[in-house]
Order: structure tokens, then C-alpha cells, then sequence
């Protein structure tokens, strides 16, 4: 899994690439959240617009990621699902769990 | 081979589930260790061009093959890497079936959690058999007479057995 960080109008974009899959990925998210919050960054979105194949592990590391900044005081969001990430939240029913939004524009200003 | 399970057909070269003939059998032996998931992976990507899986399934019938694989590996050989893993792979006219075989003790499968259910669903594990059965037509848990744990995966091929749609 490839990743990068970035600012856009006070909130910060997680932009993941690539697979989220046990030992392929879900240990980099959660440092990169971690040091987010770290940063006292209370806004963040993921955008997921790129990741090709999530498996359980990936999918746990999303929720982690997710309690993570809610205890904290942080608010995470998802942004650009693709279909099967989509499906993977539906089937689980974590779609009820995330606030997610079909581009990273409206989920950036859905912190106005 | 012998299954403890007389329901499932016990001899060599013949499929677990299915009576009519293979068309396919592949079986790969490896020691416990996660990073031969992505080799299985490619595998089936390549059985994938032999066997009529769905385009639109095969991406969720990897998925199921991961999450055994990982699963075996984890906790079934609670990751001690001297361990085997044996992953098959049968098709048939009518089904595509994949069994992972671990040297672990097997678990209770109705101590399983569903993962969807309140208490659970912020639990960051407890989604990979539950993603299993949803993205493969019938799972079985085996043991045969070398005391191995087999998790069974089958995917029909005739005709797709009507499983929860995603919303």
C-alpha cells in the first residue's frame, strides 16, 4: 500500500493506494493516523479512491482507525469508495458506522 | 485421505463436495507463514483462467482464500512457522472448491460472533470467517485422520446460490 498525507482547507487527507490487506498495508495506516492525531489533526478524511482490494484486516484497521480519533476527539471520514470497498462496508454493516461521501470535495466541506 | 466427517467423500483425487468428475486439482504445500497468502492469491488468479468463476466473484472468492489462508496461519498454527498449510484447489463441472488445511486444533464454530451485531461492530477482528460465508456458497470445517484442520470453501458454478446482497 502506497500512501501520502496532505492539508486541504483544515482538513487532513489520508490518500491510500494499493491493497489494505494483512501485512500489506494495515500497520501503515494505523501510524499514519496515529501520527495525525499525534498533530492534533481533529478533521481527517481517508480517501479510499485507490484501494484496489481490503481484507478483513484492512477493514479492522479502518475501525481502529475510526475509535482511534473518536476517543481523541477527532472526527474520520471516508471518501471516494469504490464499489467493492462499498460492498465490503455494507455486507459488515460498517456503511452505518462511517460518514462517507462519494468525493473528497464533499467530504472535505462536510467539515464547514 | 480420511475425514472425520462421513458426510464428505474421503478418498484421493476426488472432489470433497462434488461427484462429478474433476476437471482440475491443484494442491500446494507450504510452511505457516503469511507471506505465501499473496502466492495463493496467484494461484487462483491463474485457476481463475481454467475454472468458470464469475468475473464479478472472483475478487470476493480471493478474499474468502485470504482470509482461510490467514486464518490457518494465525490461529490455526498460531504463526509458529515450522507448521504446514496446505491449500487445494478442485474444480468440477458444477463447483470450484478450496480447502485449507492447518496443523491447529480447529475452534468451535458456534462461539463464532457475528460481526455485525452491535457489540461487535466496532471490534477491529472478528470479520474473517464471517466474510468467508458470505463470499463463498458453502463453507465446511473438517479434520482428517492426521488430525489436520480443513476449512472447506465451495463455490458453485452452475448456478449461484442466492446469498445476502449488499444493501
Amino acid at each position: 500500500m502506497n500512501h501520502r498525507t496532505y492539508e486541504k482547507d483544515g482538513v487532513s487527507v489520508l490518500e491510500l493506494k494499493g491493497t489494505i490487506t494483512l501485512g500489506a498495508g494495515d500497520v501503515t495506516m494505523r501510524d499514519v493516523i496515529k501520527d495525525l492525531l499525534g498533530k492534533e489533526k481533529k478533521s481527517i478524511v481517508v480517501d479510499l479512491g485507490e484501494v484496489s482490494f481490503m481484507d478483513s484486516t484492512g477493514l479492522g484497521e479502518l475501525v481502529a482507525a475510526y475509535t482511534t480519533a473518536r476517543h481523541q476527539g477527532a472526527t474520520l471520514k471516508l471518501a471516494n469508495l469504490t464499489k467493492k470497498t462499498k460492498d465490503l462496508l455494507s455486507i459488515t454493516q460498517l456503511a452505518a458506522v462511517f460518514e462517507s461521501y462519494d468525493s473528497l470535495g464533499e467530504a472535505i466541506g462536510s467539515f464547514r | 485421505m480420511t475425514l472425520a466427517d462421513p458426510t464428505l467423500n474421503a478418498g484421493k483425487g476426488t472432489s470433497l463436495t462434488q461427484s462429478r468428475p474433476e476437471t482440475l486439482r491443484i494442491s500446494i504445500r507450504v510452511h505457516s507463514h503469511l507471506k505465501y497468502t499473496d502466492l495463493f492469491h496467484a494461484v487462483l488468479a491463474q485457476v481463475a483462467l481454467e475454472i468458470p468463476i464469475p468475473a464479478d466473484r472472483m475478487d470476493w472468492v480471493a478474499l474468502a482464500l485470504r482470509e482461510a489462508v490467514n486464518n490457518a496461519v494465525l490461529h490455526g498454527n498460531k504463526k509458529e512457522p515450522g507448521k504446514w498449510i496446505e491449500v487445494e484447489m478442485v474444480g468440477t463441472p458444477d463447483a470450484f472448491t478450496m480447502t485449507v488445511w492447518d496443523e491447529g486444533t480447529g475452534f468451535n464454530t458456534s462461539k463464532l460472533c457475528d460481526p455485525r451485531d452491535p457489540e461487535n461492530l466496532l471490534k477491529p477482528n472478528g470479520r474473517g470467517i464471517f466474510l468467508i460465508r458470505q463470499f463463498t456458497d458453502k463453507v465446511q470445517f473438517v479434520r482428517d485422520a492426521d488430525g489436520r484442520f480443513g476449512l472447506v470453501m465451495t463455490v458453485n458454478l452452475a448456478q449461484r446460490v442466492s446469498k445476502e446482497e449488499p444493501e
